[in-house]
């Protein structure tokens, strides 16, 4: 039996001003392509299933174009007569009462497909495979109660697959995140596993995968690892990930080592890098050991300029007694970026209004102090 | 008289008794070559070599004349020890504490332990008493110990120790209860210058009390041939009955009409595993061999098998060892310094000049 | 005298400042290793003593005499007649004398402790300690309790430890087999999971010997994480990256020559991959010849070669290592230990030398984290609870032979204090480590050693004087030992607890909040 998997998908993250010209973020935008390209890719694979391994939505409360990307794939899924079991994650399960699941309206939809999305382990028998689901639960304890039961349950004479989508204590982390459930991977019991979660394909172990998101969130995400799909062979035990192209490139330009130059040289070697950045491209460039005020006197007008044709580039400079990266102020529209994160995010226990007020307050003052 | 065992003492010549001669007190008549030279210890060893190793059996106790001697002097095994229900024990000591030739210092003491079921149930030590000898000193030294030495009679260290060891063991025969051994360190015989009739007093005391009173002496004076009687006795009983054997020997008693107390002088080896065979003097009315087994069974102790172990406590305390030698020595000296004695009078008086002269 | 004072154990005739002999009272028995105080009437001080050797004494003066006894009382048994010669008055005219170390005094106060610089009075009584005499001991024990103080063969009660700071300064546990260092080791990591978090071990276990018996304890939920190299129930399972795994940590592990080290560099070069992602290429080549004619150009000797080959192949088919760069439980652990639990990592199945690779990366690792934590973020740092690396066999690593910049373990012997990272070296013969590491340990705990060299290594090294505690040290039975610490005045003898009771004993860890259950209905529908 042929399973094809996609992972960590975000739909509905945005990344840096840059927009569309329908006024959509440019990186929002790029992610919806690349899920749409990844269920394209795990279609022409000819899959008996299609599993969604949770986070395909960057928050619990998408916007409904978000929604309506993921509706769209789950029609296209069910319009080639092939079945979808699909699991919540971290960032798309709700924490709040009262918010309501966007998986339970899609299952309200799509009735013959299989959701797990309500906190609970749920067992789908399906022709030739029986397959457990473990989403995202509220604490460990549960996880690991709901992943012992999966286990208890496994079929004899059916092939198991687990989907789940935890934190692997076997797994390198590259960033903390929110509601994190960690697992040790000797408690992922199962013929086959399938892990959403990390964003990098990874065997972790003997029958168990990471599928890894179908495209590249930011520089904490490997830029150099291929983002894609992977496709399950439960005949041969071969999961093979099948990398996406032609998606955006994050590209880390060589570094500027500042010391020693003068504020022309160093500005002359800025801009050389910035204009050897590929159209449309995101990238940032390291500028080590910098004095604060030959970087101070940096012609950033003309700097973004010669940036004009990437989507963005970044600027990190380390000075040389300390260092902090800064990208490249963009001053107007840093408290409607503010607001608008705000807005998007699981605040659960929080004062939504006055995170937004404080905010501003700050970038006003770092305005003046500026 | 003859030595021999209680069997045939094959290759044996026997002991002729002493000859009385014409000279005072015999040393016995012994067939011993002349001296050729008195000036080499090759020629001492010869003569040495020649009375340890003779056959000469004639038996002498030093210069007296005192005791008659058995015919036979027959060593025989000694019955199994009996344990008496007491044990008193007296020993005296004695130290020189300033010497000045003419004058001299002794400390002297006499010591009484009593022992029980093995165990040492009392201990009478008193203090050292201090005298002053010499000159014309002996007699008000003598009187202060309660000792009256007649007239014209020379008073040493050895008379006032030895009345002190009198002293105490008529203090214990006036405390023992019947069946108490009472033992003496050495013989039985009272210091020719005390009174003749104090020991048989305290013999015949002992024996209306059912006492027994032993002396024991670790190093007897008694020749055979010249050359030590215990010794020839230890290896011959050795040869004949075994080297693991109690054994006694009767050897002498008191002449009749002597001045002496009247005694009976026995040999007794008192466990099988002693080095040494003991010379012991007996009231002459006692029955030795019981006697002896009464000793013997205070005679096992494992640091010197043989030797009554009572006795040697009380040597121990009655020992006048170093430390008390000086103690006295100084407290002597404060006391002079308090009587205005200048330093310089004592030093000259009491200084050794050997000393002096082998530091020079 | 009060009339209520103890009976004296015996009475002091000798010596000197440091040292002491007093003869026991009658019938006294005296220990090695004993505590008792000397009273000094006069001055109101109570001397601390420890007996280091008792003899034989006599009030008879000549040569042989108790040989002399000996050998009568001897045949007597031969010949089936014992007790024919009784020692009469035996206590009195033999007896003990003890030969003491003076460790100290107490002020007539009881208040401080002061190091021994008189002597007591002739004749001064010698009698056994009171608990408040050790009180001033108390305050020295730090929080890291391992057992009861020890008086020749009785227990005291009064608690014995380290404070948990000393973990950062080295501790070495010395034991011939069978004498205890698996119990100390285990009431060690019982007394550490206790503390809530102030202090961290990681463990490698090379024969699963920790990993029921730590279970076992109440705080192990909380407090302890185990990692294993095979399937094992209640664990997680061990993985290390090929690419986290460098060449110094394969040459800490194995044997090189120097061709063969020279062949490791030569391949690094070559392949250019991350840590020891090459072992990987390397152990699919299955024509050696070729690959070293044509890829190296001859540059490494074949049997060389095939040497590396061979191990490189060994390593990739360990089941707890990941040929994914992104598979390791690296940082995992490094955060337990910065959470302040123990990490037990149970290497039980792999061989010596992957057991010393696993633990070279991870030591590595954990002294990278507090070091660049200590070099970069000093607010952090003193938030990182001190962590010790507990090494069983440490002689395998801190031998004077293995004493080179590419073996981590000399360097946190050296450098670790200042990090809060420690070594806790676990050996049978301390003998085989190399002095001037060896002399960088500041705790000892030392039990039973049969080997005189190894007490004489410990004795040079030790931050406490121990030279005349070689009888003691040679005579301690199996959960006996002494500890050394600088917290204490001297090296203080104790009886491990027996770790089965300190699970017994231990109290239950602080209840966690209970969560309330989710409503499903109101988050999702």
């Amino acid at each position: 039996m042929r399973v094809a998997a996609i992972g960590d998908a975000h739909l509905g993250r945005s990344y840096y001003p840059a927009t569309t010209a329908e006024g959509v973020n440019q990186r929002e935008r790029d992610f919806e392509v690349s899920f749409e390209a990844a269920v394209d890719l795990a279609l022409a694979q000819q899959p008996n299933l299609v599993v969604w391994l949770g986070d395909v939505f960057d928050h619990p409360r998408p916007t409904y174009r978000s929604f309506r990307v993921a509706q769209r794939a789950l029609a296209r899924i069910r319009d080639h007569g092939i079945g979808a079991v699909v699991i919540s994650g971290n960032h798309d399960t709700p924490r709040l009462p009262g918010t309501g699941s966007p998986y339970s309206a899609l299952a309200d939809a799509f009735d013959g497909m299989h959701f797990a999305h309500r906190l609970t382990y749920e067992r789908f028998e399906l022709p030739g495979l029986v397959v457990h689901a473990v989403p995202q639960m509220l604490t460990v304890e549960a996880t690991l109660d709901a992943l012992a039961e999966a286990d208890r349950s496994r079929s004899l004479d059916r092939s198991n697959l687990l989907l789940t989508h935890p934190r692997v204590t076997q797994v390198e982390p590259r960033y903390a995140d929110i509601n994190e459930i960690e697992v040790d991977a000797g408690l992922l019991r199962s013929d086959f596993v399938l892990l959403g979660h990390y964003h990098f394909h990874t065997a972790v172990a003997e029958g168990i995968w990471y599928a890894g998101s179908t495209d590249t969130f930011s520089f904490a995400d490997d830029p150099d690892k291929p983002k894609g799909v992977v496709v399950l062979d439960t005949d041969t035990g071969e999961c093979r990930h099948l990398p996406l192209s032609g998606q955006r490139p994050l590209l880390t330009l060589p570094t500027v080592v500042a010391t020693g130059l003068t504020v022309a040289e160093l500005g002359e070697a800025v801009l050389q890098r910035v204009s050897s950045v590929p159209d449309g491209a995101v990238a940032r460039l390291f500028i080590d050991g910098v004095d604060p005020e030959s970087y101070r006197l940096l012609d950033m007008q003309e700097i973004r300029a010669a940036a004009d044709h990437a989507i963005h580039v970044k600027l990190e400079p380390s000075f040389a007694d300390s260092s902090a990266p800064v990208e490249l102020p963009d001053m107007a529209s840093m408290p409607a970026q503010w607001s608008r994160y705000v807005e998007g995010q699981d605040l659960t226990g929080f004062d939504r209004a006055r995170l937004q007020g404080l905010g501003q307050e700050y970038l006003a003052r770092a305005v003046e102090t500026a | 008289m003859s030595f021999a065992v209680d069997e045939t003492a094959a290759g044996l010549d026997p002991i002729r008794p002493p000859r009385l001669s014409q000279a005072g007190p015999t040393l016995g008549v012994v067939d011993v070559p002349a001296p050729s030279s008195h000036d080499g210890l090759t020629a001492v060893a010869a003569r040495l070599a020649s009375l340890l190793l003779a056959g000469d059996r004639t038996v002498s106790a030093g210069e007296t004349t005192e005791l008659d001697f058995e015919a036979e002097l027959v060593a025989r095994p000694l019955g199994g020890p009996v344990a008496p229900a007491e044990t008193w024990a007296v020993d005296g000591g004695q130290a020189l504490v300033a010497d000045a030739r003419c004058l001299q210092v002794y400390l002297t003491r006499a010591a009484r332990v009593c022992f029980r079921g093995g165990a040492c149930v009392a201990e009478d030590d008193a203090p050292a008493r201090a005298h002053l000898l010499g000159a014309d000193h002996g007699r008000p030294a003598a009187l202060a110990a309660g000792l009256d030495p007649g007239d014209g009679v020379a008073v040493d260290v050895n008379l006032l120790r030895d009345w002190d060891e009198w002293q105490a063991l008529r203090t214990c025969v006036d405390d023992a209860a019947a069946g108490t051994l009472v033992l003496v360190d050495g013989d039985l015989v009272p210091d020719w210058r005390l009174e003749a009739s104090l020991a048989g007093r305290i013999f015949a005391a002992a024996a209306a009390r059912g006492i027994t009173v032993a002396g024991v002496t670790k190093h007897s004076s008694l020749a055979c041939g010249g050359a030590p009687l215990v010794a020839r006795l230890e290896s011959e009983a050795a040869r004949l009955l075994g080297e693991r054997t109690r054994w006694w020997a009767p050897v002498a008693r008191t002449r009749a009409g002597s001045r002496w107390p009247e005694l009976q002088v026995v040999v007794a080896r008192l466990d099988p595993d002693a080095r040494y065979a003991f010379r012991v003097d007996l009231p002459a009315a006692t029955d030795p061999e019981w006697a002896l087994r009464l000793v013997a069974a205070v005679a096992d102790d494992a640091g010197f098998p043989g030797y009554p172990y009572p006795l040697s406590v009380a040597d121990r305390l009655a020992a006048c060892p170093g430390w008390l030698r000086h103690e006295a020595a100084a407290s002597l000296d404060e006391a002079l310094e308090r009587a205005g004695v200048p330093p310089e009078v004592r030093e000259r008086a009491f200084d050794d000049r050997h000393r002096l002269m082998e530091r020079a | 005298m009060n009339a209520e004072a103890p009976a004296p154990r015996g009475r002091l005739f000798g010596r000197n400042v440091l040292e002491a002999v007093f003869r026991a009272a009658p019938e006294e028995d005296l220990f090695l290793g004993e505590l008792l105080v000397g009273v000094d009437e006069a001055t109101g001080r109570r001397y601390l003593f420890r007996v280091v050797d008792v003899t034989y004494g006599t009030e008879h003066r000549e040569p042989g005499w108790a040989e002399r006894v000996a050998g009568t009382l001897l045949a007597d048994d031969a010949r089936g007649e014992a007790g024919l010669h009784p020692v009469h008055e035996q206590s009195r005219r033999t007896y003990r004398v003890a030969e003491c170390r003076c460790l100290g005094y107490l002020s007539p106060d009881g208040c401080s402790f002061r190091k021994p610089k008189s002597l007591p009075t002739q004749f001064s009584r010698v009698v056994a300690p009171e608990p408040h005499d050790f009180a001033f001991l108390a305050s020295r024990m730090g929080d890291l309790p391992v057992g009861l103080l020890r008086s020749g063969e009785a227990e005291v009660d009064f608690e014995v430890g380290i404070p948990g700071a000393s973990l950062a300064s080295h501790v070495g546990i010395f034991a011939t087999t069978g004498m205890g260092k698996s119990n100390l080791m285990r009431v060690l990591a019982g007394a550490v999971m206790q503390r809530s978090g102030r202090y961290g071990l990681l463990i490698v276990d090379p024969h699963g010997e920790y990993r029921p018996a730590l279970a076992a304890h109440p705080w192990a939920p909380e407090r302890l994480r185990t990692y294993a190299a095979r399937s094992l129930v209640g664990t997680s399972m061990l993985k290390v990256s090929l690419g986290e795994l460098s060449v110094d940590d394969l040459r800490t592990a194995y044997e090189w020559s120097r061709p063969q080290e020279e062949a490791l560099f030569e391949l690094e070069r070559h392949y250019g991959t991350e840590g020891l992602s090459w072992l990987l290429e390397l152990a699919r080549v299955e024509d050696l010849p070729g690959f070293r004619d044509v890829e190296l150009e001859g540059r490494v000797a074949l049997n060389t070669l095939q040497v590396v080959h061979r191990r490189a192949r060994r390593i990739v088919g360990l089941s707890c290592v990941a040929t994914d760069a992104g598979v390791s439980v690296g940082s995992a652990v490094v955060r337990d230990l910065s959470e302040g639990k123990v990490v037990l990592i149970d290497v039980s199945g792999l061989g010596s030398t992957e057991e010393v690779l696993i633990a070279s990366f991870l030591t590595r690792r954990v002294l990278g984290e507090w070091s660049t934590a200590y070099l970069d973020d000093p607010g952090r740092h003193d938030a990182l609870p001190v962590v010790a690396i507990v090494l069983e066999e440490a002689q395998r690593v801190l031998g004077s032979s293995k004493d080179r910049e590419s073996n981590v373990f000399p360097r946190v012997a050296r450098e670790g204090r200042k990090f809060k990272v420690g070594l806790c070296a676990i050996t049978q013969q301390p003998k085989l480590l190399d002095d001037e590491l060896l002399s960088q340990f500041n705790t000892f705990f030392i039990l039973g050693l049969a080997d005189e060299k190894d007490r004489n290594i410990l004795r040079a090294s030790s931050k406490q004087d121990l030279s005349s505690l070689g009888p003691e040290i040679q005579t301690l039975m199996p959960g006996e030992c002494l500890v050394v610490n600088l917290a204490a005045p001297f090296a203080v003898p104790a009886t491990v607890h027996l770790y089965d009771d300190v699970v017994r004993r231990a109290p239950a860890p602080p209840a966690p909040r209970p969560t309330a259950a989710a409503n499903v209905a109101a988050l999702v529908d």
